[in-house]
Parts: structure tokens; C-alpha cells; sequence
């Protein structure tokens, strides 16, 4: 294991990337952990806020060195594979668990912020699981898009041991390798979509990582930034 | 005079500086996408915003000036 030492753990943190970034500009190596039980100013992609009930959630990030290229898509892809089978990636690294048994993947049950410094060689994973998070705890329009793993705090560290473990191995894939697990696990594929551009079908994920959407005028469009959702305006 | 360029390809989706600003070494001036990952774009130099070449939104080419400084 080379993720996840050295390990610096806070009890409280505004942001555990934004501690790891510091770390990672003075000089922390590959693979370097930060975690906290608490985060009193934690973000999640576009400046959104991330909220959790203390010690509830694993609030974890990792300073990597020469980052992949598609690291977004890897972390989502590690995450996926270390919750378990039944869940599914939203382009391009939330991950989803069903509602209930044959329910179409649709709760948010982890989070993903990938911040880069390529000038500087390095990147920092912020990664976010409702581990042990009650529904019940979290604001109420969260219910019903939410979801948790539904175990104990002291789980937090078999999750984490398994998503290092995961990102290990998902970021030394090459791209094809990549795309092809990540594909395997797309929640978005056959399901209308609504960006800042319109409405479409989700058509799946193209050789460079981006999310193809069929358009109602039978055109096509790659997205490769910016932000969808799933189902009607 | 210190510009500000963009560090890789990608698009600004905020931009965290207003003209007249006073800006330190380091500070974050503008955040760029590029395939989900979020790439903060930090000032070289202090100085103060004299202008800002880009907005929200808008595809940027690595070398493309985003702010100027004074």
C-alpha cells in the first residue's frame, strides 16, 4: 500500500483538501492521507457545500504525484468498486446506491472533488462516503436524494483501507482499461438528461472521458465540464 | 507587468477576483475545469487587478491571459 501514508488525522478541519493541498505544496509525497471526523467548511465539486453529521461520514483526501489524466473518473471508479456491486457512477464522480431492492441507482451516497496542480505535478482526491450517516440527520431535501452505507462510525477505516486500496489500482490504468470498468458502472446510459444546454439521453462515455448525450434534433454533443442532472427540468 | 495565463486547456467556471482587487502571491484568482477536475489558477506576483480577460463559462487555451496586474 502506498496510499495512504503518511496519514494525518484532525478531529475537526475546515477541509481535509484543503489541508492536503498545503501539504501537498510543501512538499508531501504521493500518497499522503489527511482525514477528519468533522468538517466545518468541506466542499464538493463547483463550491457546493458538503455537510455531515460528526463522525458519521469518512471525510478523507490524498495528495497523488503525476496524477492520470482522467483521475475524476478513476476516483469515481475506485469508489464505486470499494461501496460494492450495486453501485453505480453519475458522470462524472458522484456514486449512487438504489433506493431499494430493484430501484433504478439514484442516491447520492458519495462525493468526489479532484483538484490539480499539473504545473506542479500533483493533484489532490477529496473523497466523501455517508458511512454510518442517518438519513433522518441530514436536512430534509436531502432524503430523499441521499443515501448511506447504513454501517458504524468505526467502519469508516474498513471503507477507507478499501477506496485506498481501489485507487491504487484504478489509477494505474491505462485509459481504455479505465473507461471500460467505468462504462460498466454508468448510472446515466438510456436516462434523460438536463444540462446547462438542454435536455437529452445520456449515450454513455467516449474514449476521452467525456459524456455523450443524443439530442432531441438527432444531433449529438460531448460534454466535458459543467454539470448534468438526471430526469426533467 | 504580471499576467495571469491559464496553465492548461480547460474552462473557467469561477472566477475569484474583481478589477481594483489587491492581490498577494499565491492568491487564487480563477478556478478552471478540465474533464471534472477543478484547477486553481494562483497569481505569481502581487499586484492589483487591472483587468480580467475571461469569463465564466469561456474556453480557455493554456497561455491565455486570464488577469492582468498591476
Amino acid at each position: 500500500m502506498t496510499l495512504g501514508s503518511p496519514h494525518l488525522h484532525a478531529a475537526t478541519l475546515a477541509s481535509t483538501s484543503d489541508r492536503a493541498r498545503e501539504l501537498a505544496a510543501a512538499g508531501a509525497p504521493h500518497g499522503t492521507l489527511v482525514t477528519a471526523d468533522v468538517q466545518t467548511a468541506g466542499r464538493g465539486r463547483q463550491g457546493r457545500r458538503w455537510e455531515a453529521p460528526a463522525g458519521s461520514a469518512l471525510l478523507c483526501s490524498i495528495v497523488l504525484r503525476d496524477p492520470p489524466e482522467l483521475l475524476p473518473l478513476a476516483g469515481g471508479l475506485a469508489v464505486a468498486r470499494a461501496i460494492g456491486d450495486g453501485a453505480r457512477i453519475k458522470w462524472p464522480n458522484d456514486v449512487l446506491l438504489p433506493a431499494g431492492p430493484g430501484a433504478a441507482p439514484g442516491r447520492k451516497v458519495a462525493g468526489i472533488l479532484a483538484e490539480g496542480r499539473p504545473q506542479d505535478g500533483w493533484a489532490v482526491i477529496g473523497i466523501g462516503v455517508n458511512v454510518a450517516v442517518r438519513l433522518e440527520d441530514l436536512p430534509p431535501e436531502l432524503h430523499d436524494t441521499a443515501a448511506t452505507l447504513g454501517l458504524t462510525p468505526a467502519d469508516r477505516a474498513i471503507v477507507l483501507e478499501r477506496i485506498l486500496r481501489e485507487l491504487e489500482s484504478a489509477i494505474t490504468l491505462d485509459t481504455a482499461a479505465l473507461l471500460a470498468a467505468y462504462r460498466e458502472r454508468d448510472a446515466l446510459r438510456g436516462r434523460a438528461i438536463t444540462w446547462s444546454g438542454g435536455t437529452g439521453v445520456a449515450a454513455g462515455i467516449d474514449g476521452s472521458g467525456r459524456l455523450v448525450l443524443d439530442l432531441p434534433d438527432g444531433g449529438h454533443v460531448a460534454l466535458d465540464a459543467g454539470e448534468v442532472h438526471l430526469g426533467r427540468v | 507587468m504580471p499576467d495571469i495565463e491559464a496553465h492548461i486547456t480547460g474552462t473557467v467556471w469561477k472566477i475569484e477576483c474583481q478589477v481594483g482587487d489587491q492581490i498577494a502571491e499565491g492568491d487564487t484568482v480563477a478556478i478552471l475545469e478540465s474533464m471534472k477536475m477543478e484547477m486553481p489558477v494562483e497569481a505569481e506576483d502581487a499586484g492589483t487587478v487591472r483587468e480580467i480577460l475571461c469569463e465564466e463559462g469561456q474556453a480557455v487555451n493554456e497561455g491565455d491571459t486570464l488577469v492582468v496586474l498591476d
